[in-house]
């Protein structure tokens, strides 16, 4: 039977594993959640970091919060390419997870990926590429041309006194014209 | 001559008895003692509980006070007086060990107060299972 661990956190980061919550979200300062549960009176929690490319020549959106799970899923579609003016730029759209835990035993978290066509164009390559990182591993997701594209990856994450860390993202490319939607999903099993 | 130390002067008695005989008679004295103590402590509480007959529920308080304090001097005065050894503090519950002496310090769990006074703090843990818990110390706090 292992020993409990005493609580760090609530977030952690370069500057110790006792701190605060951030007044704006960050990846270098993450919540420390208690394995794939909530503490008491707390909730579960997962730096979230969505990007996507918006109308043509506009660049692209950020938006980097904290949000509530374990079972955490987040969307972000692509509306045109990130950069003008040759229009060879891609669309991109991608989501990204970063939390830490610490955990008496293993256990194991499930991520999830999707990837769809929104649209298509008159010429040149229909597909969305796609890469889908779970914690350092790349797993392989093939070209979505059609039907939406899932993967699944379970991750079984060690004991650990102190946090640690562990990260997720899935990001998707085509080109201009050919909109994509990237979904991340995370849930402890 | 005025300084010059005078040979220690042993009665014919003393010469005649045996170092255990010798031994025995200073315990006896030492009980004499002891006793005469006790008395005297008994006649200090019991002066002291008439000046505070048929009084107020304050004053009983004080009886109580006194009766304690007194109890506490007969019980020291019992032990040897160079050690610490107060039996009434010994716990009483079933982790006692009736062979420490001094001051015990509960430690069962039905012992320990549980309404967030100044000497039990609270931290949160994961439990062995993963979820989340809290453990509950007795002492000074976290320095």
């Amino acid at each position: 039977m292992p020993n409990a661990i005493l609580r760090a956190g609530p977030f952690a980061g370069t500057s110790g594993s006792f701190v605060d919550e951030p007044g704006s979200a960050s990846n270098s300062t993450l919540p420390v959640n208690c394995a794939g549960n909530a503490w008491v009176s707390d909730n579960w929690k997962s730096y979230v970091k969505t990007r996507n490319s918006i109308s043509t020549g506009t660049g692209t959106t950020i938006v980097e919060n904290y949000q509530n799970g374990p079972t955490l899923e987040v969307e972000v579609s692509s509306n045109g390419v990130v950069q003008n003016p040759n229009g060879t730029e891609p669309e991109e759209s991608f989501v990204e997870f970063r939390f830490s835990y610490q955990a008496a035993v293993s256990f194991t978290v499930r991520f999830t990926a999707t990837v769809t066509r929104l649209s298509t164009t008159s010429s040149g390559d229909q597909s969305v590429s796609s890469q889908f990182i779970a914690n350092g591993v790349n797993v392989s997701i093939a070209d979505t041309e059609g039907t939406p594209t899932t993967v699944t990856k379970d991750i079984t994450l060690s004991a650990s006194v102190v946090p640690s860390t562990v990260t997720a993202s899935i990001e998707s490319f085509s080109i201009e014209g050919v909109r994509s939607k990237s979904l991340l999903k995370v849930e402890p099993i | 001559m005025a300084y010059e130390n005078k040979p220690k002067v042993i009665r014919d008695k003393d010469k005649e008895r045996s170092a255990e005989e010798r031994f025995s008679l200073a315990r006896q004295r030492a009980r004499r003692e002891l006793n005469e103590r006790k008395k005297q402590l008994q006649r200090e509480e019991a002066e002291q509980l008439r000046e505070f007959s048929g009084s107020t529920t304050a004053d009983a308080r004080e009886r109580r006070d006194i009766k304690s304090k007194a109890d506490a001097a007969l019980e020291q005065a019992e032990a040897n007086f160079t050690e610490t050894y107060n039996p009434s503090q010994n716990k009483q519950d079933y982790e006692s060990d009736v062979l420490q002496r001094g001051i015990d310090q509960f430690t069962a769990p039905e012992a320990t107060d549980q309404s967030g006074s100044s000497n039990t703090f609270t931290l949160d843990v994961v439990k062995s299972d993963n979820t989340a818990g809290t453990a509950t110390f007795n002492g000074s706090g976290v320095n």
